[in-house]
């Protein structure tokens, strides 16, 4: 879509081809892009990996569609169209007859909005996120990034939002926030991993005193369940993509399984009885790293044992 | 005298125990809570480059991202151009996601129009 657009704003005029399920996807990409008005021909069912041979009968019923798109003459709205409107995000109030009732009231609203992941989140009120707050020395208006695919705006006080919602304790803030300054690093492709057919999943390699600081496991079980840190830095971590980068499954996250970071990432601390070498330093030049977090894309795990998998 | 001050006390307290086994309803809750999406300043919104008016003697670019089959639908979306447009050239093109900046200008340069999928 934005190599669409990117010929488009060089002055030839084109159509985007978008397979069904994906013509919501393209759709927002135009505003996230600058074009509302960019012609999408949706071509029904078309699905990747089905039979060869199904592939032109395809290209028959649509091309029709594509010659009109390329020829048929502008109406005023696409060649000016309307501004888009800035979006808002005030905080919300809402009252039930208990307090227990306010909170899934607050769940329900998030999720109906695409603010949450579908696990109950904590209600991020203005008492918890000063709470939050007290983990950093950082003013909470300090712009972190930018994060992709919209570019919302990543402020030390949303990021502390996000860990409240997830459970998070004030002192795993700062990992929060460094693996946040590594995503929005504009050397790290994180529109592809969030929005991508590939199930990409994330993962995070927190190094240094912190590690036990923390209680950040490093041992037997680092990718599963059972320690806090593990779980809601990287729950954390999920909920400011969705958020701040304004992603949800099926709008415009389009991995066909979903993805294993779905509801937390792996996070994992060094091993001090590891055979290898730290990573941090080894890492630097080939990877981004900040403040002793180390962040890459991931595949799914494997367990190694000698010279196999399993 | 005394009987009816009895009764009247025992009428009260009796009293005061059903008032407290009736349920009551508790005072609503409100609470206000932050609102955690981030904010963006929208881009400008662009409009589209004009049309061709028609397909005939044009140079039509064809890009798609390397997807499996791709190649093979539009292999067919080129067959069926130069058979209705027999005057008009297609052009085919590879390469990633994103076109980028260098085939874009290369793409500009070499055709009149054009038709961009990925193959998903």
């Amino acid at each position: 879509m934005s190599g669409t657009i990117r010929i488009e704003k060089l002055g030839k005029p084109g159509v985007f081809l978008a397979a069904e399920g994906f013509d919501h996807d393209a759709k927002r990409a135009t505003v996230d892009n600058g074009m509302t008005p960019l012609r999408i021909v949706v071509i029904p069912g078309y699905v990747w990996g089905q039979p060869t041979n199904q592939k032109p009968p395809l290209a028959d019923a649509s091309i029709n569609k594509i010659i009109d798109a390329l020829t048929r003459p502008l109406k005023a709205e696409e060649a000016k169209p309307e501004p888009i409107a800035k979006e808002k995000f005030k905080p919300v109030e809402i009252t039930a007859e208990s307090y227990e009732a306010a909170v899934e009231k607050i769940n329900q609203l998030f999720l109906d909005n695409h603010w949450g992941d579908g696990l109950s989140l904590v209600p991020p009120t203005k008492k918890a996120v000063d709470w939050m707050l007290t983990g950093t020395s950082l003013p909470p208006d300090k712009v972190i990034g930018k994060v992709d695919p919209k570019g919302g705006s990543a402020t030390v006080e949303k990021i502390a939002i996000n860990a409240v919602m997830a459970g998070a304790k004030p002192e795993y803030l700062p990992v929060i926030i460094a693996a946040m300054e590594g995503f929005t690093d504009p050397n790290f492709d994180l529109r592809h991993p969030v929005l991508s057919m590939g199930s990409f999943t994330f993962a995070i390699i927190v190094s240094g005193p912190i590690v036990e600081g923390l209680n950040i496991n490093s041992g037997a079980g680092f990718f599963g369940h059972g320690w806090r840190a593990n779980a809601t830095i990287g729950r954390a971590l999920r909920l400011c993509l969705i958020n701040l980068g304004h992603t949800f499954p099926q709008v415009n996250d389009m991995a066909r399984l979903g993805r294993q970071s779905a509801y937390t990432f792996y996070v994992m601390g060094e091993n001090k009885k590891s055979p290898w070498p730290p990573y941090q330093p080894n890492f630097r030049d080939l990877l981004m790293n900040f403040s002793g977090d180390l962040g890459f894309c991931a595949e799914k795990a494997f367990n190694f044992k000698e010279g196999s998998l399993g | 005298m005394k009987k009816g001050i009895y009764l009247f006390v025992a009428g009260m307290v009796g009293l005061s125990f059903l008032a407290l086994s009736i349920p009551t309803t508790g005072e609503a809750v409100t609470l206000q809570v932050l609102n955690p999406r981030g904010e963006s300043e929208p881009p400008q919104n662009l409009g589209l480059a004009g049309r061709v008016t028609d397909l005939a003697g044009k140079k039509i670019g064809l890009y798609w991202l390397g997807k499996p089959d791709g190649d093979v639908f539009f292999a067919r979306v080129q067959k069926l151009l130069e058979e209705k447009f027999p005057t008009a050239k297609v052009l085919q093109y590879t390469g990633a996601f994103d076109i980028g900046d260098a085939l874009a200008a290369k793409v500009v340069k070499e055709v009149d129009t054009f038709v961009y999928g990925v193959g998903d």
